[in-house]
């Protein structure tokens, strides 16, 4: 078992195996080699880890996914923002706790999970007006309306592609 | 409310709008604020037609060409409305060049002469597109490459690795 605590000063117990799906834990474990001593994650809040190791736990055993996994040679967009069902009823949460749990996979280094969270603000943002954006994500807008038209102007092509 | 810290990291919103489809880049999140429009337009010019991509200068015009018996006797010609101004050049060089790594080309019965030889009369920054790595060849296009040293230096450079299938010869 592997000891957590997070920055609210939570101790959580997991898996090794469970809590190894973060390559940061992973290679924190790895550096501290056998040893008891509780792993601090003080970019954490136990609210939020909570969230992350339940999916942690979800996955276990699964494949981990190689780093360049999405990027193709000429391409680096990833396109589908398909997510699995278990995936879609986990990341059904309010936005401050989705973008909290995006922030934590960063931080961990646990790709899938980064995924599906980047892939739930992308379905988000997906058929709404820039101003729509703005307003759900409390965005100020900083183009001049010269910048913005000539912007828009200069890529009205992409419609055709 | 504060804006949320997550879009303050270029890394995550990268990510983000790298699922977006180009509609949606180009609808929607480009013009969300400016951090957004750099990271859309990455996606946006990394792969594009070469001349919707010199269209950035001015406006070009397509003539079709003659047809005889149902077949093209004469090339579709493409040019310029008007003399690109030196400005534009210059957004264009600093905004939009950088960014294409993969240019396609117009189809092979097409002639695009009159708007390579406009670009190079205005002395532009060799190569014209620095990061590109792949280019779509066409025997039309080939053949400009091969009789015009001035034109393949447009284009080639050391890292441009992917031509299609076509090998690539210029005349001594």
């Amino acid at each position: 078992m592997v000891t957590l605590v997070t920055s609210d000063n939570e101790k959580f117990t997991a898996d090794k195996e469970v809590a190894e799906r973060s390559v940061l834990i992973k290679n924190m474990l790895e550096d501290v080699g056998e040893s008891d001593q509780p792993i601090p994650l003080p970019n954490v809040s136990s609210s939020v880890l909570k969230k992350v190791l339940e999916y942690c736990e979800h996955h276990r055993g699964e494949p981990l996914p190689a780093a360049d996994a999405d990027t193709t040679q000429d391409d680096t967009r990833k396109r589908t923002t398909d997510i699995s069902e278990w995936d879609q009823k986990f990341i059904t949460v309010d936005q401050e706790m989705l973008f909290e749990i995006i922030l934590a996979a960063n931080y961990l280094d646990i790709k899938s999970l980064l995924d599906v969270g980047c892939k739930t603000v992308a379905n988000m943002i997906k058929g709404k007006t820039p101003e729509e954006i703005r307003k759900l994500f409390n965005i100020v807008n900083d183009f001049t309306p010269e910048e913005e038209a000539q912007i828009k102007k200069e890529n009205e092509w992409a419609e055709d592609r | 409310m504060l804006e949320p810290r997550l879009f303050e990291i270029p890394e995550l919103l990268d990510h983000i709008l790298s699922h977006l489809e180009l509609t949606d880049l180009r609808r929607s999140a480009l013009l969300v604020k400016r951090e957004w429009a750099e990271i859309c337009l990455d996606f946006l010019w990394y792969k594009v037609d070469l001349c919707v991509l010199l269209g950035l200068l001015v406006p070009i015009s397509r003539k079709i060409g003659a047809k005889k018996g149902g077949f093209s006797a004469e090339p579709d010609v493409y040019e310029f409305d008007e003399t690109p101004s030196l400005n534009r050049l210059k957004r264009f060089e600093a905004k939009y060049a950088p960014r294409v790594r993969s240019i396609t080309l117009p189809p092979d019965n097409t002639d695009i002469a009159s708007i390579l030889v406009k670009i190079l009369l205005m002395q532009p920054k060799l190569p014209l597109l620095p990061n590109l790595i792949a280019l779509d060849w066409n025997d039309f296009f080939g053949g400009h490459m091969a009789s015009s040293e001035a034109c393949a230096g447009l284009f080639m450079h050391e890292r441009v690795q992917d031509l299609g299938n076509r090998a690539f010869f210029v005349h001594e």
